[in-house]
């Protein structure tokens, strides 16, 4: 028993998985892309933007148990900035510029948010809470600061991601280029991201979760350690937010919202907290079923989350993948058992 | 018994510790000299588990202070107090459960690298758990994972060691080998105990402390302790 | 500045904290209880507005609505503690996962029956009133004496009744109630029931003077679940306080600039005093009911 339960805490097999599945993600993308008209090239491409956003959350909610139920205000930033800079400025590269701008506003709200809550030791539903509460005000500000955001109608003619560098110029404008580009930063993260949560410091932020007071009192700062993840995971997930902006040529307040909050913790949560690449195939699968669901009538979308979520908590706690794993845990015993109880 | 011209590693001046109305600590001051093993007993709601969380750092003294070893660490925060060498063995074992036992000690080191590596095939070997080194923490048996966690405090070599009921929840066999682990390890770490096992501290049979009621009631070697009369009256007379 | 210039901004922050601490009081009280987040809470004000909105639309009365109101969140109440919140007292994050999809359910239940446009709803008292030589709008003053009466009768309830020492003994120790031969689970039902109750109560006075939609309860949901961490969790004056600071600063902000930044200027503030006072501004420990 003991034997055959040996380095199942590193869980080798598992954490291998990513840059094994990654790769074959890479690859099924590319295939596709060559096959794919326009209108799917646009569709893979945001799938794979939001599989950014979803990454962002699974970084902290996977990897510290802290779960931010106002992730879309980061997104929204990323989009916002990139949205709001790149139609008021014409200075070359701009639209990179402005990137790179919303980057750093959305890592330093997340460090004041974080550094005063989290040192302060705001926690578990407490945290949650705040964060559902910086999404509303946030998402009211889009609507409300008409100057600015455009209101309800949002912005449009958003400048597309370009680099100019004396005669050389590279502008992402085809949604071909797009998904590439999409594809390479999500790859680049999935791997860094993996290697991070491989490594120590990746057990520690595990640790963490399962244990603060213990990891403080081997003289871990543990707060400090939490505000940096949450404020890796606003950037990236403003990174995604500039890249759909610039990508789609508009932004609308529902890109800042609770409803973008709440999906991406149900692409998290079917994909399979902490496993990186569960939640971006998660982003993709739920998006898809989203689309069909609101070709049918656009008011069932809701409805159907709101049910997931209950049927999640009820009858699949471990979320989809977990469920998976769960039945074919089963059925391997069973097999083991001689298959006397009938699965 | 150390004479009273060396510094002590650790002192607590005076300490109190009140609640709203409730004073849990009334007024405690100890030393711990280098190399010193120590037990604090007391009956339940003496005031040993608030004296030790001051002593460790996770809760504030009202009024008094700590010196360790000169610096004043009383108003520290916790992971501060951590590195400059106090360790902390929980009464209810908080290793991390997810994560292997190689990788809970290995979080616990203050050297990485293959430093790192030799010093947790010690510790394992110590606390004889080197054939469960790859096994989540979670399956461990409970007395296992009381002996995890006195590896994680002993992983960053220590100044002071503070064990917190280190046998409860125990089998007596489990106990019995604790406390030969305890002397083993003890040598050269200046260690404090809290029990409330009689048999375990006879064991140990080293300097003890007896609160009641907050207060200090007590202070010499176990054999004094066990024979002095108001003690026996106040606790022991319990047993 | 006179009093007579001070008036309407005190009476609009006393509307918006009558209301907020209606609203926040179950939400507190049953987090102090059993740690339980209710994330359909806000659902409990919509429905209160609703309900106020089908009656007037069937001919009848504003204060029928103000008393059928309460009846139907109290009943909204027992139905999602019964078939949710009551199986996930341990697990905080399984409540607030349920307790959402639970809110976007609802929310958008009503939005396919009702419609997407706002409802229309009128408030039964019109015109204005003197107050110390300034003229404000009566309903307004009637939400804040109204609201009023209500909270008092719920602090007298907490403080003089059996029921309300129920509840204070499980905030305080719920291992001793039940050792005291209280049912928790019981005891947890009812003040569940109550403070949706209260919720649907402020729905229909907010009802005049909001945009009355499905999706009208997240608003009250955020705000007061901010009133009830920042005020601190578990007791009246806690709850009390809560509704002052956020109701008070957005009033007062709202004066200097823009409500949204109004709003989220409140929100930085009640960040910064969470770093200094993490269990709120009245800390359970030492509170007197």
């Amino acid at each position: 028993m003991k034997i055959l339960s040996a380095r199942q805490g590193r869980n080798p097999i598992r954490e291998l998985s990513t840059p094994a599945t990654a790769i074959v993600l890479g690859i099924v993308v590319f295939v596709i892309s060559l096959y794919a008209d326009y209108y799917w090239m646009m569709i893979l491409r945001d799938a794979l933007v939001f599989g950014i956003f979803a990454l962002s959350l699974d970084y902290l909610w996977g990897r510290t148990g802290l779960l931010s139920f106002g992730h879309a205000t980061f997104f929204g930033i990323g989009a916002y900035a990139v949205a709001i800079l790149s139609t008021n400025f014409d200075i070359a590269n701009i639209t990179l510029l402005a990137l790179l701008a919303g980057i750093l506003a959305s890592g330093l709200v997340a460090l004041l948010f974080g550094y005063f809550l989290l040192f302060a030791g705001v926690r578990g539903p407490y945290f949650t809470i705040m964060t559902l509460a910086l999404t509303v005000i946030a998402s009211h500000i889009a609507v409300a600061w008409v100057d600015v955001t455009g209101g309800d109608s949002g912005i449009t003619g958003v400048q597309p991601l370009s680099l100019t560098l004396g005669d050389f110029e590279f502008v992402i404008f085809a949604p071909q280029t797009g998904l590439y580009v999409a594809l390479a930063l999500l790859l680049i993260l999935l791997l860094v991201i993996w290697k991070v949560a491989t490594s120590r410091y990746g057990r520690l932020l595990k640790a963490l979760e399962v244990n603060e007071l213990r990891a403080r009192t081997l003289g871990y700062n543990t707060p400090l350690h939490l505000v940096g993840t949450f404020t890796i995971s606003a950037m990236i997930a403003a990174l995604a937010g500039g890249l759909y902006a610039s990508f789609a040529g508009y932004v609308a307040p529902d890109l800042i919202g609770l409803l973008l909050s709440t999906k991406v913790i149900v692409w998290v949560a079917v994909g399979g907290r902490g496993t990186l690449i569960g939640p971006v195939l998660g982003a993709v699968f739920v998006m898809q079923i989203e689309r069909e669901l609101s070709s049918i009538n656009t008011s069932l979308w809701p409805l159907f989350i709101g049910l997931f979520f209950i049927a999640m908590v009820f009858l699949f706690p471990n979320g989809l993948v977990g469920l998976v794993q769960d039945l074919s845990g089963k059925m391997s015993k069973n097999q083991k058992k001689g298959g006397t109880e009938s699965a | 018994m150390p004479d009273s011209n060396t510094v002590p590693l650790l002192s607590v001046e005076s300490v109190s510790k009140r609640f709203g109305g409730l004073t849990a600590v009334d007024d405690v001051s100890l030393k711990a000299y280098a190399g010193q093993m120590q037990c604090i007993i007391g009956a339940n709601g003496a005031g040993k588990s608030t004296l030790f969380n001051m002593l460790c750092g996770s809760l504030k003294p009202t009024e008094g202070t700590i010196l360790f070893q000169g610096t004043d660490i009383t108003r520290l925060p916790l992971h501060k107090i951590a590195r400059l060498g106090i360790s902390r063995k929980f009464q209810v074992p908080s290793v991390f459960d997810e994560l292997t036992v190689e990788d809970n000690l290995d979080l616990a080191s203050k050297v990485h690298g293959s430093a790192a590596e030799r010093r947790v095939n010690e510790v394992l070997d110590t606390i004889q758990l080197t054939g469960q080194r790859f096994i989540k923490a979670s399956n461990l048996a409970h007395g296992q994972k009381q002996w995890l966690e006195i590896g994680i405090a002993l992983m960053p070599e220590p100044e002071l060691l503070l064990l917190d009921e280190p046998t409860a929840g125990m089998t007596r066999d489990e106990t019995r080998k604790t406390a030969e682990l305890l002397k083993e390890v003890q040598e050269g770490i200046t260690t404090i105990v809290i029990e409330h096992d009689m048999s375990f501290v006879r064991r140990l049979n080293c300097h003890t402390i007896v609160l009641h009621h907050g207060k200090l009631l007590r202070e010499g070697e176990f054999g004094e302790i066990e024979q002095d009369q108001v003690v026996r009256e106040v606790y022991l007379g319990k047993q | 500045m006179t009093i007579t210039s001070l008036v309407p901004s005190v009476m609009n922050a006393l509307t918006l904290i009558s209301v907020l601490m209606l609203v926040a009081m179950g939400l507190g009280i049953i987090f102090g209880m059993m740690r339980v987040i209710n994330l359909a809470h806000g659902e409990f004000v919509t429905i209160g507005a609703f309900t106020l909105s089908v009656l007037q639309e069937l001919g009848g009365s504003y204060w029928l609505a103000l008393m059928v109101a309460p009846i139907i969140g109290a009943l909204a109440g027992l139905l999602v503690e019964r078939l949710i919140v009551q199986h996930l007292y341990t697990r905080w994050l399984a409540t607030i996962l349920a307790t959402w999809g639970l809110s976007l359910i609802i929310a958008q239940i009503l939005q396919i029956i009702f419609g997407a446009g706002p409802q229309s709803v009128s408030a039964p008292i019109s015109g204005t009133m003197d107050i110390l030589g300034a003229s404000y709008p009566a309903y307004r003053v009637f939400i804040v004496l109204f609201s009023a009466a209500v909270l008092g009768l719920v602090l007298l309830m907490f403080s003089r009744s059996n029921f309300g020492l129920d509840i204070r003994t499980v905030i305080q120790d719920r291992d001793m109630a039940e050792a005291l031969g209280i049912d928790t689970k019981r005891v947890f039902s009812k003040a569940f029931m109550l403070g949706a109750a209260l919720a649907a109560l402020a729905g229909v006075l907010v009802g005049p003077l909001a945009v009355v939609i499905a999706q009208m309860g997240v608003n009250y949901l955020a705000k007061s679940f901010f009133v009830v961490i920042v005020g601190g969790a578990g007791s009246f004056w806690g709850i009390g306080a809560g509704s002052a600071f956020v109701g008070g600063l957005e009033t007062v902000f709202t004066y200097q600039m823009p409500v949204t930044l109004a709003q989220a200027l409140v929100l930085a503030l009640g960040i910064i005093v969470l770093r200094f006072r993490p269990q709120g501004i009245v800390p359970h420990a030492n509170i007197k009911w």
